[in-house]
């Protein structure tokens, strides 16, 4: 099976100096499960970035599906791998979480019956029915941070990339969110999984990535 | 504490950008409109600042420019007709130098306010408490300039969070691609506002404006080319004026 993520020794650094990331490979299958753990400032997040495009590599390249990423906009990688940003709040632009949920669907030429249907079931998904008119930035950090999600798995994207998703939820949350990882494995659809944590980590992937001193363990 | 005075004051740069803005901003005439570009440009290069930045604004403002020219061009139909709509002239040679000019001015305005990149933040704030401003007000201002990038870069951010949503923002129709930058607004003021109400309820924690007198870093006085400077923008802007009153420059 050809791999649906590949990085050929790429390279990151910011402008001010300062490398990241060196000469990373990396190959991910589409349908495999991936966690990537590392210190804090390893470049976990930058990784995250450098797949989805919001960063370019200073070498190397990136892959998606067989074709240089370079090649893609932005919307096209957005719609081969699903991007759940740590600080949830940088994706919402909506003024409620119905409409945050069901935005894309509707520019992506969704009926306005079926766009409604996938937004209840992700609003009881992710216990979010009481909240369906509030603005997304006076959620709590937990609440955020499963609207994000919401927002991201309603579009059904054949990948997702989850940058520390577990942070600021409580152990029930944490629990609900596994359930909802465990359930999008059994879909066969893939996750590279940012996380701290190793339990978590071990039981929701099938391979655990360390990323230490810009290089991958 | 009294600084070592150090050319060019803060106080210099603002009567300089002040005038050249301001005349940048009356004067009509092409001729003097081109003067004070090449004025603006050759203290930018004087003073070592890289016109690579100035470049780099002038075309991240690149929208908002044609925009200027296109309603510069729509509401001056005088001169040659070249292009019209239904008895709406939509082109026509007075509406394009209408057009220039308009793209002139801006560009002036910018490069002017680049002089200022000279100095930091702190100078800034202490320069216009010399000038009298209340520091209160000073720091607020400069505050609010200081955030325009930040919020730019949100504004960025959050057009990027769309786009990996899976929408190409290209080729939806203007009108609707309007609705979603009017959208974009939203995460910015919201972020704007939780910002700021944090920075005030870190001032006051940390007592700013609990004593009635403050005590500077630097209190920098003015060299005797600082005064030259100064009275040269004075006197050129006053001589200019004095022309446009009379009718001699448009
Ligand atoms: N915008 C930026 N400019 C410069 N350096 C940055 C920027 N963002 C992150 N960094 C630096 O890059 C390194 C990796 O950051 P990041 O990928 O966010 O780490 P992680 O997600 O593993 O905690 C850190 O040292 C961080 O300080
Ligand atoms: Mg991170």
């Amino acid at each position: 099976m050809t791999a649906y993520i590949k990085l050929e020794q790429v390279s990151f650094s910011w402008p001010q100096g300062g490398q990241v990331l060196r000469d990373i490979n990396l190959s991910i299958e589409k349908n495999s499960t991936i966690a990537l753990m590392g210190p804090n400032g390893s470049g976990k997040t930058t990784l995250g970035k450098l797949i989805i495009g919001l960063l370019k590599p200073s070498s190397g390249r990136v892959f998606i599906s067989g074709t240089d990423a370079e090649e893609y906009s932005l919307a096209a990688r957005g719609r081969l791998i699903g991007y759940v940003f740590q600080n949830p709040e940088g994706q919402f632009f909506a003024s409620t979480i119905t409409e945050e949920i069901g935005f894309a669907l509707k520019y992506r030429g969704m009926s306005p019956d079926k766009v409604q249907q996938r937004v209840e079931e992700m609003l009881t998904l992710f216990e979010l029915e009481e909240y369906a008119d509030t603005f997304p930035f006076n959620l709590s950090q937990g609440e955020k941070q499963r609207l994000a999600l919401a927002a991201i798995i309603a579009l059904r994207p054949g990948f997702i990339i989850l940058d520390e998703p577990f942070t600021g939820l409580d152990w029930l949350r944490k629990q609900r969110l596994q359930e909802v990882l465990q359930r999008v494995r059994n879909e066969g659809v893939g996750y590279l999984l940012i996380s701290h944590d190793r339990d978590m980590a071990s039981r929701l992937c099938s391979r655990v990535l360390q990323l230490e001193g810009g290089e991958l363990q | 504490m009294k600084g070592r005075p150090e050319f060019p004051d803060v106080r210099t740069l603002f009567t300089a950008v002040l005038i050249i803005t301001s005349l940048a901003i009356a004067i009509n005439d092409y001729l003097w409109l081109l003067i004070l570009l090449a004025i603006t440009l050759a203290s930018l290069l004087i003073a070592g600042i890289h016109l690579t930045r100035l470049l780099r604004r002038l075309r991240r403002y690149r929208w908002l420019f044609l925009l200027i020219a296109l309603a510069q061009s729509i509401s001056n139909g005088s001169g040659t007709v070249f292009l019209e709509f239904q008895g709406y002239v939509l082109l026509s040679s007075g509406g394009l130098l209408g057009a220039l000019a308009a793209l002139l001015r801006i560009t002036v305005i910018l490069a002017a306010v680049g002089l200022l990149s000279l100095k930091d933040y702190q100078q800034m704030v202490t320069g216009l408490a010399q000038m009298g401003v209340p520091y209160e007000f000073a720091f607020m201002v400069l505050l609010a300039v200081r955030f325009i990038p930040v919020l730019m870069e949100e504004f960025r951010n959050s057009l990027a969070a769309i786009e990996l949503r899976g929408i190409e923002l290209k080729a939806i129709p203007l009108g609707q691609r309007l609705k979603v930058y009017s959208y974009l607004l939203m995460p910015t003021t919201a972020g704007a506002l939780i910002r700021s109400r944090r920075i005030a309820i870190a001032m006051e924690a940390r007592a700013f404006r609990a004593y009635p007198r403050r005590t500077w870093l630097q209190w920098p006085s003015l060299t005797g080319w600082d005064w030259f400077i100064i009275a040269l923008s004075l006197g050129f802007g006053a001589g200019v004026l004095y022309f446009k009153i009379r009718g001699v420059i448009a």
